[in-house]
């Protein structure tokens, strides 16, 4: 037991843990978790995440399976209450979800009985409210035709593939105006080309551009958090939590050819691949000892 | 759209597709057979198919009369039981205190064979009419109720996730979310509420209408009219089919996003 405490204080300090204490809202800061536990049927799956994102900030939360990772985004939606601790968006707590927080499920942000268009029209009705329908219709068209789906607003989910699924959802989450997007494996469903496609619209639409906007993308892919992200969380399992605040150097990302080539990207890879070695070696250590207790007995 | 399963089964496909037909036509077959070899003091009471199929067309107009009266009945009863057993089955299904209030008096009352209410609903109501719309209506709305309430209280978490996100309030996620999540089950319950709706009504004709499908079955039987009562049971059996036929084409048409 020992061992494992030295181990996790070794990754808090990797962490960057924000200092105790803080009540009021920073300036700059959008999203603020702190001292973050989420058990989930007597099981511990997230325990002490304590983390800050930057208005702006591209986030990727990188980590297996099974490190909680969605449980963190269904956190930060509003969609589970955590255990302990607090989250807060803009200084103010999180309760529940809200429209300011727009979320991409890995494939089911839509409503398989609306067709595209009335997908995104019902988020045009909150974010404008009082709008006539021809009205909300013509907008939805225009944030389809954004994610490069033009033509295909009659059509519905189960008749366009997984790719344009997750266009019209992330088109739904532009509509809905959210100023911070919560994203869990938006592209673990695609093939590579439609996946390569989909992160090159996200990264035009969300990072590119002058008003950026808050982006927390969860993923199991080292080479898509690397890309995506400004910063890549990583996460450990058993209990799920942060053994990593890496800052991703800017410098000739977004070429992808360039960027993977790079010595920083390979560095930071290496990095990363320790850090999950550490936790399986840690976590195999921990079993041993259990087993060796329960032998003694 | 695949040419290769047209081929490979090619040899075999041309009767596939009939086994239904083939099977009815068979079926007409033994009962021509066995009219004409069964020997019976009344030969009225086994009548053949050429005799049924003769009286059923004589019986026509008197039959169409009896399905009018009889739907007159069987429409205000299911569709009220429809509108009323989804409605509430939404809102019992969804608000966690009603379902806890009203889920242990339907577990009692849903599985009363609802035949048992006819003689009583016939000496309460002013007309037969009236009763008998009350027993279809009774009859109807507990299974469709039952379905509903129970895909109401199971829409997918993915559903509830998406309501959450747009931000939907309770109203609005009854008739965005929950209504299109359960239709799956409204249909369910609906296709055995028209089944017993069927059952329900041709039973309550038979103690005290003047008219209707059950009535003529009933009334040519008491004057031993075999091939008429026969006519009336297969023309029963064909509105039903079609009624059936027709829910569930409505059903295809309106749940095209369930695959």
């Amino acid at each position: 037991m020992p061992g494992i405490k030295t181990r996790s204080s070794k990754s808090a300090a990797l962490a960057g843990q924000p200092e105790p204490g803080h009540n009021g809202h920073e300036p700059g800061v959008t999203l603020s978790v702190e001292h973050v536990s989420f058990a989930y049927s007597s099981i511990n799956v997230l325990e002490n995440i304590n983390l800050k994102i930057a208005n702006g900030e591209f986030v990727a939360v990188l980590g297996p399976s099974g490190c909680g990772k969605t449980s963190f985004l269904r956190l930060l939606a509003g969609l589970e209450k955590p255990t302990t601790g607090e989250i807060h968006h803009d200084g103010n707590l999180i309760t529940g979800p809200d429209i300011k927080r727009g979320v991409v499920f890995q494939d089911y942000s839509l409503f398989p009985w609306l067709n595209l268009q009335d997908n995104l029209s019902i988020a045009i009705n909150k974010s404008r409210k009082g709008l006539a329908r021809a009205e909300r219709n013509r907008i939805a068209e225009e944030y389809l035709e954004l994610v490069g789906l033009h033509g295909e607003a009659s059509k519905h989910p189960y008749e366009v593939s997984g790719g344009m699924r997750q266009r019209a959802a992330i088109a739904r989450s532009l509509a809905l105006g959210s100023p911070v997007f919560l994203m869990d494996e938006p592209f673990g469903a695609l093939d590579p080309v439609n996946r390569v496609r989909l992160q090159d619209l996200l990264i035009q639409l969300c990072h590119v551009n002058a008003a950026r906007r808050t982006v927390v993308f969860v993923t199991h892919d080292v080479e898509e958090a690397l890309f995506m992200g400004d910063r890549v969380i990583v996460m450990g399992t058993n209990p799920g939590r942060i053994i990593a605040d890496i800052k991703v150097p800017y410098t000739g990302k977004h070429n992808r050819h360039v960027f993977f080539q790079s010595k920083e990207f390979r560095e930071i890879e290496e990095q990363i691949a320790a850090l999950y070695h550490e936790d399986i070696e840690r976590q195999l250590e921990a079993g041993s000892v259990v087993s060796g207790e329960g032998a003694l007995i | 759209m695949k040419k290769q399963t047209g081929k490979s089964t090619g040899h075999k496909k041309g009767l596939q597709g009939f086994e239904g037909v083939l099977f009815i036509i068979a079926i007409g077959l033994c009962w021509q057979v066995t009219t004409s070899m069964i020997p019976l003091n009344n030969p009225r009471l086994y009548p053949s198919p050429a005799v049924t199929f003769h009286a059923l067309i004589e019986s026509l107009p008197e039959l169409l009369k009896g399905t009018w009266s009889s739907f007159l009945i069987l429409i205000p009863g299911y569709f009220l039981a429809v509108v009323l057993g989804a409605g509430w089955g939404i809102v019992v299904g969804t608000v966690q205190w009603l379902h806890r209030a009203f889920d242990p008096f339907a577990k009692v009352v849903a599985p009363i064979p609802p035949t048992v209410y006819i003689p009583y609903a016939i000496a309460l109501m002013p007309t037969f009419r009236v009763s008998a719309i009350l027993v279809v209506f009774i009859g109807a709305f507990w299974p469709v109720f039952v379905n509903t309430a129970a895909g109401a209280g199971a829409v997918p978490q993915r559903y509830r996730d998406n309501a959450g996100i747009l931000g939907f309030g309770r109203f609005e996620y009854m008739r965005r979310v929950v209504f299109p999540a359960t239709l799956p089950n409204i249909f369910a319950g609906m296709a055995v509420g028209l089944a017993l709706s069927f059952i329900l009504l041709t039973v309550a004709e038979l103690f005290g209408a003047n008219d209707g499908l059950g009535k003529f079955v009933q009334y040519y039987a008491d004057y031993a009219d075999y091939p008429k009562m026969v006519a009336g049971i297969l023309y029963t059996g064909i509105v039903t089919f079609t009624s059936m036929a027709l829910l569930d084409f409505v059903k295809c048409r309106v749940l095209f996003w369930v695959r």
